[in-house]
């Protein structure tokens, strides 16, 4: 490993051989790459941000330009330590900083390729596609590229065989669980064309009860939605009803 | 060395898999996994609607998982020094004692998961049961992996006895949640 | 008794316990000399960075006198650029030897970082003492090269002055040849110790 790291360098190795960066010692590589690849997902994640934007304009750029970089490091941030914990209880010794490096490997390589495939979906939102299809295709983006990453963790952590399969199921499972209620906490991404611009939807029920809501709703059962506020972070409903 | 293979005695028992000792984890490692299942649980009962739930509903995971092994573990050291002879005594104990260390250790990796669904959502139950039968499998799995190894096959009654501290795991959870329940 | 869960004061309270912790991993790494663009990535995401927390310096890819070769290289470098100084000695022939003299520096610094990890978890441990020894005569060879290379911007300051007459081409080759030599003594050390 060089000394001298140079971001094009670091991209480089991220695109052509993520496992190489795994192979040196996981601290050197933290200190000599680490601040390298922090900035590489977060730009990067803030173009794909800034692209999904475009569907709706105006001030909904610079907000989904912050808020991508979020949904790719929160969950990361949220599931390190069950990361390690999978891993080693089924049987694979990994050390913190192999699963550090491993994981923030896998976050810069997913979102790199998020931002190279970027202008296509500037493509298909420049010439006003359906709002259902703008989100579900963001929906599918975010999906191919984070297994794109879950798969680069699995190929820089060590293991072999089942126990290898079993550990990458379970982080990857928790993974997405965080990754998609991270999504639904800081909707909306894609806002409608006409639709009030905001940062942040009030916290109200969670990913899979509206993902429960919309399969009966495309099942012809309209049993409607009770979208409450939950969780520590939803404002209160006596706080709720002060505010304007 | 490299001799010509003779062959099995008649009558002599199938060579038995190779074994592996195994060693007890320490007492700050122990107290750590056991601080794990603590910050699990008050992760997870982080949600509940009033201090004193929070604080009843939190001891879910430690009294399940450490209730369910001082009173099923005699049960599984009896049972080997009844039928294993050739396994040292100590060998359940150490089995036990890292199965509760990976426990505390899954239990403490999923900690901060667990806060941030508590945090965004409203389902604090569902958070506590995946989590505390996440961390019940994990222990049951590596002390069935470490018995595995130690006596070189998996008699049926390590698994019976599995059933029965699951069994007993719930039932004590079961407990700590009814008297959360009566205290709200 | 529900708002008092639910004040958003535990949040903030958690928010800030990120953050002091943050702040405290960025310091403490700062003190240990990394990088400043390390420390400020832990204010907001130290999870990340925290192995580098761990005993001992972090390990750098650059050996103990990197800095100086980079700085030597450097100085030979503009001497050998400047136009009065009339000299023959080719540009990449210096880029190779000053990558050897890396390789060799960086060669120092892991067996320092070995050093240091061998003797947290073991003390010292036989066959230390020849590895301590091996180390020293490595970093020995490589300092005596680099004040090779000052005397080698000597020496174009003499051949500008005294003509052709001074073999500055041929002392560069005899720094890659004394390099070459190291690991052959290098060699020769692990051979005798196993």
């Amino acid at each position: 490993m060089d000394r001298k790291t140079s971001l094009l360098d670091t991209c480089a190795a991220l695109i052509r051989d993520p496992v190489g960066l795994g192979r040196d010692d996981p601290r050197r590589v933290l200190h000599d790459h680490g601040p390298v690849l922090l900035l590489i997902a977060l730009a990067s994640a803030a173009i794909f941000g800034g692209v999904v934007g475009t569907y709706r304009g105006g001030l909904q750029l610079l907000y989904a330009s912050i808020k991508l970089p979020l949904l790719w490091v929160v969950p990361v941030l949220v599931t390190l330590p069950a990361v390690r914990a999978f891993h080693r209880v089924c049987g694979i010794e990994v050390n913190y900083g192999q699963v550090a490096l491993a994981v923030l490997v896998g976050c810069a390589r997913s979102a790199l390729l998020l931002a190279v495939a970027s202008p296509a979906l500037w493509l298909l939102f420049s010439v006003n596609v359906d709002y259902h299809w703008a989100v579900l295709v963001l929906c599918g983006s975010v999906l191919a590229s984070g297994a794109v990453g879950l798969a680069t963790v699995a190929r820089v952590l060590p293991g072999s065989g089942a126990a290898k399969v079993l550990a990458n199921a379970l982080a990857a499972l928790a993974v997405g669980v965080v990754v998609a209620q991270s999504g639904w906490v800081l909707r909306p991404f894609v806002a409608r064309p006409r639709a009030d611009v905001a940062f942040l939807r009030p916290v109200e029920s969670n990913v899979f009860a509206s993902t429960l809501a919309s399969w009966r709703s495309a099942r012809g059962r309209y049993d409607g939605w009770d979208a409450r506020p939950e969780g520590l972070l939803a404002t209160p409903p006596a706080l709720a009803k002060e505010t304007p | 060395m490299g001799g010509v293979p003779q062959p099995a005695l008649r009558g002599a028992s199938p060579p038995s898999r190779p074994t592996t000792p195994i060693c007890a984890p320490s007492v700050p490692a122990v107290l750590a996994a056991i601080g794990g299942l603590g910050l699990f649980g008050l992760s997870a009962a982080i949600g509940a609607p009033s201090p004193q739930v929070i604080a009843a509903i939190s001891t879910i995971p430690v009294a399940g998982l450490v209730g369910a092994m001082v009173l099923t573990g005699p049960a599984l050291v009896a049972g080997h020094l009844f039928l294993r002879p050739n396994v040292a005594t100590e060998t359940p104990v150490a089995a036990l004692g890292q199965g509760l260390t990976a426990a505390g250790s899954v239990a403490l990796g999923i900690a901060p998961a667990a806060l941030f669904l508590v945090a965004t959502t409203g389902l604090w139950p569902l958070v506590l049961v995946a989590g505390f039968a996440a961390v019940g499998l994990s222990c049951a799995g590596v002390t069935l992996q470490m018995l595995r190894r130690a006596t070189g096959d998996s008699p049926g009654f390590v698994v019976g006895w599995a059933a029965l501290a699951a069994l007993v795991a719930l039932r004590v959870a079961v407990a700590v949640g009814q008297t959360a329940l009566e205290v709200l | 008794m529900n708002d008092v869960v639910h004040l958003p004061a535990l949040w903030i309270g958690i928010g800030a316990t990120y953050l002091v912790v943050g702040a405290t991993v960025a310091w403490v790494l700062g003190r240990r000399g990394v990088r400043s663009a390390v420390a400020v990535s832990a204010l907001g995401c130290w999870p990340l960075l925290l192995p580098l927390l761990s005993a001992g310096p972090p390990p750098s890819a650059s050996g103990p006198l990197c800095d100086r070769i980079d700085r030597c290289a450097e100085d030979l470098r503009s001497t050998m650029s400047d136009p009065r100084a009339e000299s023959v000695v080719v540009v990449e022939d210096l880029d190779e030897l000053v990558a050897d003299l890396h390789r060799a520096d960086q060669r120092v610094g892991m067996v320092d970082a070995l050093v240091v990890d061998v003797r947290a978890s073991s003390g010292d441990a036989p066959g230390l003492a020849a590895l301590l020894a091996a180390r020293a005569r490595a970093a020995a060879e490589v300092e005596a090269v680099v004040q090779g290379m000052v005397e080698l911007r000597l020496s174009i300051g003499l051949r500008s002055l005294a003509g052709n007459t001074v073999p500055v081409q041929e002392r560069l080759g005899d720094l890659r040849a004394r390099l070459g030599a190291l690991d052959e003594i290098t060699e020769f050390d692990l051979g005798r110790t196993l």
